[in-house]
């Protein structure tokens, strides 16, 4: 037998791949026009642990907001969550309803814009959008959006003027980087056409969700208005400022408007996507099917609240139940990753973690990254395993512990598709559980003004709990960890508190789980898992691998800070 | 004449000199630098908010953005564009990736940029994690801050008619 023909192996580098801020590098290696294998690296050190040692622990949530731009808030949260639990502080009601408002308007409008501005253009084809006729994606606004009044053939004939124009301006900005013409994308001249109208819908109607933000923060996109204790917001039917009667109003019809867009054009949306794109994209992505989720919005007070989003694991694709969470098993092992740690231990717990770099990598320019350490990113794990953070491990753990809101959502999309809950663990299953996740919270938002609303009206205007504010009835020495949920899953802070100072400071952010590189055992972290096996026709043009990664939504600024000048995505082929 | 004239300052404060904007922005807050800045004007520190900014920036009648800019030049110089400069290098010019080009590609798509806009930008020398800015970006602070009180003064006279 002679062989003739032995396919290459081909390693590809992009770099960077995130269309936000922030600097991840994927390399993945494809023989027969499949991804192989895959290494993930964050490529910039983050030195926010650092930053943060020996400040007043009261103001460490004015620093840890800073570390992602885009998730100010959650960041804020898990910071005075860690510090009110080293401290033994429990919030009132009220703080606790305005902090579920924020942190839910925040996912509502995050994932919105991952899905129209981060995301849709790895499935949407804008050239294809431009030969679109009008009346045709009339008709298919109609049946798809029922009820969204934006339908007629004029608006479509007016939005592709709108497009034809910039794309003739030659300056493409947001679409410069597109495989325009790529056989991976499936979807109809009119479908195209249609999520380009809302692209640009959902750019307009974000301008009226951060007024919630406003009203509640002090100020965007940075909130002033979290303290220890609680919130540091005026509360009072009748107060000139903060929340009174009329800003109970406004926050009430722009929840009904985000409710509206949700309904009506998201999930809509979502869905005829990935009608188009089911037969590949329910399959490939897969993962590691492990999740994690600490929970969020919590839903009642004390030491134990229930939490509308509960905290859970799902371990090997099982959603028949979900486990508990318990914090201490996890650890951030660093034996693939530019640290070391004092004891030459490979893994330790957040709450004696340690931030000392050790950069072992090839000096730039580099094609490829072959040392043995390859990232800026631990590597965290639960009890050893590898897990998933995000939209899916939430809405999966809602599932299994059979959250009746989750159950009617995910099974009635997986009906329209006629798929099994087992397609969830996918490339569309991530973009469908955002989705899906985003209309539960639209639809919970205004319960929580509700009850925010009754507690005014009887005359609980309690904001915050200021009895410990005072480091002098602290004692000498205190530790504690801020789980929350943010868009992009479960954050975690953890906080060692000694003489009034901050001695130790550590989150976990979602992204170093979902990209974390190997670890001591050479298991591959969830974006390294998800992307074996893969197609990718073109490695020049690897639209594939940025749909599966992008359906994580990563965000390199929370796992490590902006690094490069020129955001091209370079695309490096190396035999 | 509807819109504000909007000095929005991009960047990221725990990163060095990435932290210009929130530098610049501190500056002009301060009541003497306030005076002397026309009173329709609104300072908003956008941080690394990306895509959130474009409310803002839909609502502004003129936008000067202050951000730290790679344009290869050397470290502390100041750079000012607008007009097609802006156009043809907005590529990518900012050191974080939604901070001001992909933000200003998607307003002009949206069609919420103003018509007028000018970026300020300083070359940054570090943007290693730290707080600080470098001695030489420190020293060019002051000129782009007369740039920005510049622009400001302009686009306000451009409003009066002048």
């Amino acid at each position: 037998m002679t062989v003739d023909h032995v396919p290459a192996t081909t390693r590809v580098a992009i770099d960077p791949i995130s269309r936000i801020e922030g600097h991840l590098r994927i390399e993945v290696e494809t023989s027969g026009a499949v991804v192989r294998d895959a290494w993930s690296t964050g490529t910039m050190f983050r030195g926010i642990e650092l930053i943060l040692k020996d400040r007043d622990p009261r103001q460490a949530w004015v620093f840890a907001q800073r570390v992602c731009g885009v998730c100010t808030h959650v960041h804020a949260l898990a910071s005075v969550r860690a510090v009110e639990n080293a401290l033994g502080i429990t919030i009132p009601p009220n703080a606790r309803i305005i902090r579920n408002l924020m942190s839910g308007v925040q996912f509502v409008h995050d994932h919105v814009i991952h899905f129209y501005h981060l995301h849709a253009l790895d499935w949407v084809d804008v050239v294809s959008a431009l030969s679109a006729s009008p009346q045709a994606a009339s008709e298919l606004c109609k049946r798809t959006n029922i009820g969204w009044p934006n339908n007629s053939p004029e608006y479509f004939t007016d939005v592709r003027a709108r497009l034809q124009a910039f794309v003739d301006s030659g300056q493409l900005g947001p679409f410069a980087g597109g495989y325009w013409g790529h056989p991976a994308y499936v979807l109809s001249p009119q479908a195209n056409l249609l999520l380009v109208a809302h692209y640009l819908e959902a750019l307009e109607w974000q301008r009226q969700i951060i007024q919630i933000h406003a009203i509640l923060g002090g100020k965007n996109p940075h909130p002033q208005t979290f303290t220890i204790g609680g919130m540091a917001i005026t509360l009072a039917p009748d107060a000139p400022t903060g929340v009174n009667t009329t800003s109970l109003a406004t926050i009430g019809s722009l929840l009904a408007q985000i409710q509206s867009f949700v309904d009506q054009v998201l999930v809509p949306d979502v869905t005829l996507l990935a009608g188009y794109y089911r037969d590949v994209w329910t399959r490939v992505g897969v993962g590691t099917g492990n999740l994690l989720a600490y929970g969020e919005f919590p839903e009642s007070d004390g030491a134990v609240p229930g939490l509308f989003l509960p905290a859970g694991r799902i371990t090997r694709m099982y959603l028949g139940k979900a486990l508990p969470v318990d914090q201490s098993a996890i650890e951030e092992c660093v034996a693939r990753s530019w640290y070391s740690y004092s004891d030459a231990a490979a893994s330790k717990h957040p709450s004696v973690g340690e931030t000392t770099p050790v950069y072992s990598g090839p000096q730039a320019p580099y094609d490829t990254i072959t040392t043995e350490k390859y990232s800026w990113l631990k590597a965290p794990r639960y009890d050893g395993g590898v897990y998933e953070v995000g939209p899916l491990a939430r809405m999966a753990v809602a599932y299994a512990a059979r959250v009746p809101e989750a159950r009617k959502a995910i099974d009635g999309f997986l009906g329209r598709l006629d798929l099994k809950p087992s397609a969830l663990f996918s490339t569309i299953g991530r973009v469908a559980a955002r989705a899906l996740e985003t209309q539960l919270i639209a639809a919970r938002l205004p319960k929580w003004l509700g009850e925010l609303r009754t507690n005014m009206a009887a005359g609980d205007l309690r904001v915050a709990d200021t009895g410990k504010w005072d480091p002098a009835t602290w004692p000498a020495t205190a530790s504690g960890w801020g789980p929350t949920e943010a868009p992009r899953g479960g954050l975690g802070h953890w906080v060692n508190i000694a003489a009034g100072k901050i001695t130790n400071y550590q989150m976990v952010v979602p992204s170093t789980w979902n990209g974390s590189p190997r670890d001591g055992a050479g298991q591959r972290g969830p974006w390294e898992q998800a992307l074996v096996d893969t197609p990718l026709l073109d490695p020049k043009r690897p639209v594939e691998v940025l749909r599966t990664v992008h359906s994580f939504d990563p965000c390199m600024a929370c796992a490590v800070h902006v690094h490069r000048p020129d955001g091209d995505d370079s695309i490096v082929v190396a035999a | 004449m509807p819109g504000s004239l909007l000095v929005l300052a991009v960047g990221n404060e725990l990163s060095g000199d990435d932290g210009l904007g929130v530098h610049a922005i501190r500056a002009l807050q301060s009541p003497e630098s306030l005076a002397g800045l026309p009173p329709e004007v609104e300072l908003l520190d956008g941080g690394t908010a990306g895509l959130a900014l474009l409310p803002a920036i839909g609502a502004a009648r003129a936008l000067v953005v202050i951000d730290a800019v790679d344009v290869g030049a050397v470290p502390g110089s100041v750079h000012v564009l607008t007009g097609s400069d802006l156009y043809a290098n907005l590529v990518r010019l900012s050191v974080h990736q939604v901070g001001t080009s992909d933000l200003l590609a998607a307003a002009r798509l949206a069609g919420m940029l103003p018509e007028r806009v000018v970026l300020v930008g300083v070359q940054p020398a570090t943007i290693a994690a730290g707080l600080e800015l470098s001695p030489a970006v420190a020293a060019a602070l002051p000129a782009a801050l007369d740039l920005v009180r510049d622009w400001c003064h302009r686009y306000a006279q451009v409003q009066e008619g002048v």
